[in-house]
């Protein structure tokens, strides 16, 4: 599975972080960068803003990733989270 | 024992604007969505270099000791710890994971920067779910020794410059680093938090 994520400043990127994963955004690539550094994951990739992580995840089998709004893409599948 | 010492890191750092900020209002009310491709088959067309991830560090620490040449080569001030690494991870199959590093280490009289090769294996998922993974992984493998042993070398990855002796020991560093040989591993998730064991030989 790949995942894609918003820069660790983007405002969408630090509620998704705090509010859902109950952790600031250093300390999420803190739990990344010791298993990239340990040859263990590979890190999430990341992506400018919104509309290219809707392209990305739609050009990437089994990808995740989150947006702001639902989606009408038929290449996607959406989860709602509220 | 009049010891100073002056440690500075050259590390990667979370923008300090990120945190301690409330999450702005208005992505409050509004759903997240998340987005997963309906096609979840690997396409044979799919080039196998897309996956490769390259990453590196440098770490230069400045040291200032009267009598104590830990990681020092003199009194005084010194340049003599400095850590460099490069890695590199291919996922050729969604179940198979290629990773290594080269890491090259100056610390005092005990390391003089050789390279060498930190970790390189191979991850054979052979279970995933949402609440449960196990692999298991071939070749030089880092070892979970405390909580930080696998990236000890990584400046920016434990708190602090110098981890701490009594678990970290330097003299027995060669014996704790890795292990070349397999490792039978799993994590599950409970609600108490997550469960995890590791069968490691070599």
């Amino acid at each position: 599975m790949r995942v894609f994520v918003l820069p660790d400043e983007d405002p969408l990127h630090v509620a998704f972080t705090k509010d859902r994963l109950g952790l600031f955004p250093y300390q999420l690539r803190g739990v990344w960068d010791r298993q990239v550094f340990s040859g263990t994951v590979q890190a999430p990739t990341r992506v400018a803003d919104e509309s290219e992580m809707i392209r990305r995840v739609a050009a990437a089998p089994g990808a995740v990733g989150y947006a702001r709004s639902a989606l009408r893409d038929p290449r996607v599948h959406t989860l709602e989270v509220r | 024992m009049n010891l100073r010492r002056f440690i500075a890191a050259w590390k990667r750092r979370a923008p300090g604007g990120a945190w301690g900020l409330p999450a702005p209002r208005r992505t409050r009310g509004l759903s997240t969505a998340l987005l997963t491709p309906l096609l979840a088959l690997f396409p044979a067309a799919q080039s196998l270099w897309t996956s490769l991830q390259i990453h590196g560090f440098v770490a230069q620490a400045v040291l200032d000791t009267s009598d104590n040449r830990w990681f020092a080569r003199y009194d005084g001030t010194s340049f003599g710890f400095t850590e460099v690494g490069l890695n590199a991870s291919l996922r050729p199959r969604p179940w198979l994971l290629l990773a290594g590093q080269v890491l090259a280490r100056r610390a005092g009289e005990m390391y003089n920067g050789t390279p060498a090769i930190d970790f390189a294996l191979a991850d054979v998922s052979l279970l995933s779910s949402p609440q449960q993974h196990a692999g298991l992984r071939l070749g030089r493998i880092k070892n979970p020794l405390g909580l930080y042993n696998e990236t000890r070398d990584v400046a920016f990855t434990h708190p602090g410059i110098f981890l701490p002796q009594v678990v970290y020991f330097d003299k027995v560093r060669n014996l704790t680093l890795s292990t070349d040989g397999a490792m039978l591993y799993s994590e599950t998730d409970t609600d108490l938090g997550t469960l995890s064991l590791n069968l490691q030989g070599g």
